[in-house]
C-alpha cells in the first residue's frame, strides 16, 4: 500500500524547483550521512546520471555545504572520481544537561564532533540554569562561530517529555522540571534557532543516521540511563513524533502486573522493573563507575549466581517489552543503549527467546537486536542532526555563506 | 522539532513528469477522501492556481475518474465554481473472509458502498474456498459490472497478519490459515488484480480517511471481532504498516502477568483475556452478531453484566494506556465489540487510561467508536486497490473507460 495516498495527501501542489530541491536533498544527505562520497557513488545511489551530479555538486559547492577532495587513491579502477565532502565550517552546537553537568557540543555537517565540553553542576541544573551556561559558553565562542563558522542552530536534548510545538518541556521528572519553555530561553539568551527534543529520540536518529542503524527504515531505539528508560522509533524512514511529539515512551508500558509503582502513575513499567541501579549494586560499583559496569556485568554474570538471577529477571522484563514493540512497531531492528545492552551482552540468547516469545506471529520473523554502535557522542551527534536535519531537506535554505 | 526526515535510497529522484503525476495525485485524493469540491476548494487546498486545477480537472474528467456538474445556485458572489466529483462507477470489489460468512462488495471511488453481499458459510472458509466464491459471485455480476463498472481491481482485507507486498497470509489463526497466497488465488480466479492486507490496519485506513479520524492525523484504531483483536496506526497521517505489514498488532501486548495462555505462543495477551465469546456467553447469544450482544447487554441485569464488562475494560485500559505511552495518537477509535464494553461505561475506561498513561500525552487523546459500521471493511479493502490509482491517475489511461 502506498504511504503517500492512503495517508492523507500533502497539502500542497508541486512544481520543477521542488523537484531539484529534492534532488539537493538527497545529494547532501548522502554526503552527510557517509562523511564523503565520490561522484561515482552518488550517481550510483541517487540513480541520476554523471551530469545531473555533477550539477549538483556544483549547486551545493557554491552554497559551501560540500567541497570536493582529492580522489581515493584505492580505488583504482576507471577514471579517477573525486570525493565530495561535506562541509566543516556548516556546524550545530548541542546541549543536554544532565543531572550533574550541562554539555555542549560544536558539530560540524557530516556528524564530526568538533568540540565537547561538559561544564560540572554542584546540584541538578534548572532551567535557568541552562541557559545561563550555555549562554555563557557560547558568548566564548561567539567570535569563532560568527568569523570561521556558519551556526545553523541549537540542538537541546532533553531528558523528558518535550513537545512539538514551541519545544517546551512537558516535564523531566529527574531535572525536576515541569512546562519549562527552555528553547524559547535559550533562542532569546543567545539569539541562535533552538530545537529540541527528547534525548531517546534523538539517540534513534543517531544512530539511524550513523550507528547500527544506518539504512534501517523500520527501527527501535532503547535506552537505559541513570534515571531510567527512554525509546524513539522510526517507522518507514520517519521518527514517530505522535500528536505532540512525546512518541515512543517504551519504558512506560506493562511488563510486569505485580510490579513497583512508577513516578508515571501506574505500576509495573518497564523502567521500574528493569534499571541500572540494582545491577551496579550487585556488581559493587558506585554510580561514578557506571562505565564500568558493561564488562563487570558480563564477567559477573558468569561467576556471580546473585548477579546473574538479578540479570535473568531484567531480561524476562525487557523482553516483554520487547516483544510488546515487536507487535506493536513490526521492526527490523531494535537498537539497544546504555546498561540495556550490557544486559543484552550477558544473555543474548535469553533476552531473544524472551522478546520472540509470541513465535506465531510474523511480526518476530528476521527481526534483529543489537547494541548501540555510538558511544559517549550520541546525543552530541543526534541534536545536531535535529538541526540539521531541514537544512538537508532543503539545502537551498542554508544561509549566506560565511567569507 | 523537526521530525521530517529526509529518504535516503528509499526515495527515487523526481522529474517533471513526476510533478504533473503528483498533481493529479492530489486533485483526485482528495476528491475521492472529501467527496465533491468545487474547483475553487481545489485551488485554495493545493495552492496550485486556478488554471493548473482547471487543466488537472479536465484531465481527470477525460480519464473518466471525476466529473464536473454546475454549483447550487446558492452559492454565493462571483462566477460560480463548478463541482468536481468523484466518479462512481469507476469501482474496486471488496472481499472480507470471517470464520463464518464471506462478504462481497462493490465500492466506487468516493468510497460510497454500492451493494454487498453476504455469504455465511458453514465452517472458516479455506482460501480456495474464499476464491471460488468471489469468483462465483463476480461471475453473477459480469453483465453489470462489464456495461456500468471499469472495476480496478480487488481489495481483501484479512483477519490475520498479511504481507501487503505480496497479498500472502503468513497466519490467521481463526480461520486456520498459514502461507495462503490469497491475493494470486482470487487474482487467478477473477481475472483482477487483487490485493490483501490486514483487516484492522484497513479498518484503521479507513476510519481515518472517511470516519471517525477525518482530521486526524496521529490515530490508533483497535476492532474487536470474532476472530480476536486487531489494531492499526497511523502516525503523521499515514497507517504505518512497520517492515513487513504487520504493525498495529495491540492483541497480543501483555496486560497481565502469568494471565491466560495465548495462541500466539505468549500469553496474557489482551487477545487472551477479553472476547466476544464471552460476551455473547453472558448473555447467552453464542454466535450472535455485535449489534445483537451489544444490544442484549445494554438491556441486560447490570448486576450480571457490568461486572464482566469492567474486567474486559480493565484489561483494554492497559492496552490503551501503553498506546497513549508509545504512539501519542490524537484519537483512539474502538470497533466491533470493544466499542460495545466502551458504550456501557465509557468513563470507566478514559479514567483509568487518563491515570495511568504519562501526564504529556495523555492530556489531549480522545476515545471514541467507530462510525463506519458494517461497511468498514468493505471501504478499507477498496481503498487497498484505489490507492495505486490515487498514488497515479495516467496508469490507468491504457484502460478502457466503458
Amino acid at each position: 500500500m502506498s504511504d503517500a495516498t492512503l495517508g492523507r495527501v500533502s497539502s500542497r501542489g508541486n512544481n520543477l524547483d521542488l523537484v531539484r530541491r529534492r534532488n539537493l536533498s538527497i545529494v547532501l544527505t548522502l554526503v552527510h550521512n557517509a562523511h564523503g562520497l565520490s561522484r561515482a557513488e552518488l550517481t550510483r545511489a541517487t540513480g541520476l546520471n554523471r551530469s545531473t551530479i555533477a550539477a549538483l555538486v556544483a549547486e551545493l559547492v557554491e552554497l559551501e555545504l560540500v567541497h570536493e577532495g582529492a580522489p581515493d587513491p584505492t580505488n583504482l579502477v576507471g577514471r579517477p572520481s573525486a570525493t565530495v565532502l561535506p562541509s566543516q565550517t556548516t556546524v550545530a552546537l548541542t546541549v543536554h544537561p544532565e543531572l550533574d553537568a550541562v554539555v555542549v557540543g560544536l558539530v560540524a555537517l557530516g556528524g564530526t564532533v568538533l568540540r565537547r565540553i561538559r561544564y560540572e553542576t554542584v546540584r541538578v541544573p534548572t532551567a535557568q540554569e541552562v541557559v545561563n551556561i550555555v549562554s555563557a559558553i557560547v558568548e566564548g565562542m561567539r567570535g569563532e562561530l560568527t568569523g570561521h563558522f556558519r551556526t545553523v542552530g541549537i540542538g537541546l536534548a532533553i531528558p523528558g517529555l518535550v513537545r512539538t510545538d514551541g519545544g517546551v518541556v512537558s516535564i523531566a521528572p529527574h531535572l525536576a522540571w515541569r512546562d519549562e519553555p527552555v528553547a524559547r530561553m535559550l533562542e532569546e539568551a543567545t539569539g541562535i534557532p533552538v530545537v529540541s527534543a527528547n534525548d531517546a529520540t534523538i539517540g534513534a536518529i543517531a544512530e539511524r543516521a550513523f550507528g547500527a542503524g544506518r539504512g534501517i527504515d523500520e527501527l527501535i531505539y532503547l535506552n537505559g540511563g541513570a534515571s531510567g528508560i527512554g525509546g524513539g522509533v522510526v517507522m518507514a524512514g520517519v521518527l514517530l513524533g505522535g500528536a505532540s511529539g512525546f512518541a515512543g515512551e517504551l519504558g512506560h508500558t506493562l511488563v510486569n502486573s505485580a510490579g513497583v509503582g512508577c513516578h508515571c502513575g501506574a505500576s509495573g513499567c518497564l523502567e521500574t522493573e528493569v534499571s541500572r541501579g540494582p545491577l551496579l549494586e550487585a556488581c559493587g560499583l558506585s554510580v561514578a563507575q557506571a562505565d564500568q559496569l558493561d564488562d563487570v556485568l558480563a564477567a559477573r554474570y558468569a561467576d556471580t549466581p546473585a548477579v546473574r538471577e538479578l540479570v535473568d529477571r531484567q531480561i524476562v522484563f525487557l523482553g516483554i517489552a520487547l516483544r510488546g514493540a515487536i507487535v506493536m512497531f513490526n521492526p527490523a531492528l531494535i537498537v539497544l543503549g546504555g546498561f540495556l545492552g550490557s544486559l543484552y551482552r550477558s544473555a543474548p540468547e535469553a533476552l531473544e527467546r524472551a522478546a520472540f516469545q509470541a513465535t506465531l506471529l510474523g511480526s518476530r520473523d528476521g527481526v534483529r537486536i543489537e547494541r548501540a554502535e555510538l558511544g559517549g557522542d550520541i546525543l552530541t551527534v543526534g541534536a545536531a542532526e535535529l538541526v540539521f536535519a531541514p537544512l538537508l531537506a532543503d539545502p537551498t535554505t542554508a544561509a549566506a555563506p560565511v567569507v | 522539532m523537526v521530525i521530517t526526515d529526509p529518504p535516503l535510497f528509499a526515495a527515487s529522484p523526481s522529474s517533471s513528469d513526476t510533478t504533473r503525476r503528483a498533481n493529479l495525485s492530489l486533485v483526485l485524493s482528495l476528491v475521492h477522501h472529501r467527496g465533491a469540491l468545487s474547483r475553487a476548494e481545489l485551488t485554495r487546498a493545493t495552492g496550485l492556481n486556478r488554471s493548473t486545477i482547471a487543466t488537472l480537472v479536465g484531465h481527470l474528467v477525460d480519464l473518466g475518474l471525476v466529473y464536473e456538474a454546475a454549483a447550487s445556485v446558492t452559492s454565493q458572489i462571483g462566477r460560480p465554481s463548478p463541482i468536481v466529483h468523484p466518479t462512481s462507477s469507476t469501482a474496486v470489489i471488496a472481499v472480507n473472509p470471517e470464520v463464518d460468512a464471506i462478504t462481497v462488495g462493490l465500492v466506487g471511488l468516493g468510497g460510497q458502498v454500492i451493494r454487498k453481499i453476504r455469504m455465511p458459510t458453514q465452517q472458516a472458509p479455506s482460501a480456495v474456498e474464499v476464491a471460488n466464491i468471489t469468483a462465483a459471485i463476480i461471475e453473477g455480476m459480469r453483465t453489470e459490472l462489464e456495461a456500468r463498472y471499469r472495476i480496478v481491481g480487488i481489495g481483501v482485507a484479512v483477519p490475520g497478519l498479511t504481507r501487503a507486498e505480496d497479498g500472502v497470509v503468513s497466519y490467521a489463526p481463526h480461520l486456520g490459515w498459514r502461507d495462503e497466497p490469497i491475493a494470486a488465488l482470487i487474482a487467478e480466479a477473477s481475472g483482477y488484480p487483487t490485493s490483501a492486507a490486514n483487516d484492522a490496519s484497513l479498518g484503521a485506513g479507513a476510519e481515518l480517511l472517511f470516519g471517525a479520524g477525518v482530521g486526524c492525523h496521529d490515530l490508533v484504531y483497535l476492532n474487536g471481532g470474532p476472530s480476536g483483536i486487531g489494531g492499526g496506526v497511523i502516525s503523521g497521517g499515514v497507517l504505518r504498516t512497520g517492515r513487513n505489514g504487520y504493525a498495529g498488532e495491540l492483541g497480543h501486548t501483555l496486560v497481565v502477568s502469568d494471565g491466560a495462555p495465548c495462541h500466539c505462543g505468549a500469553s496474557g495477551c489482551l487477545e487472551a483475556e477479553i472476547s466476544l465469546a464471552r460476551l455473547q456467553q453472558l448473555v447467552g447469544l453464542e454466535g450472535a452478531d455485535i449489534d445483537e450482544v451489544e444490544r442484549a447487554l445494554h438491556e441486560g441485569d447490570a448486576a450480571v453484566v457490568m461486572p464482566e464488562v469492567h474486567r474486559q475494560l480493565d484489561h483494554l485500559a492497559v492496552t490503551l494506556r501503553n498506546a497513549v505511552n508509545v504512539f501519542n495518537p490524537e484519537r483512539i477509535v474502538l470497533g466491533g465489540f470493544l466499542a460495545t464494553i466502551f458504550s456501557m461505561a465509557p468513563e470507566r475506561l478514559i479514567s483509568a487510561v487518563q491515570s495511568r498513561a504519562l501526564h504529556g500525552p495523555s492530556e489531549l487523546v480522545q476515545v471514541s467508536r467507530a462510525v463506519l459500521g458494517s461497511n468498514l471493511l468493505m471501504i478499507g479493502a477498496a481503498e487497498l486497490v484505489f490507492s495505486s490509482v490515487l498514488a497515479d491517475p495516467l496508469a490507468l489511461a491504457s484502460q478502457p473507460i466503458s
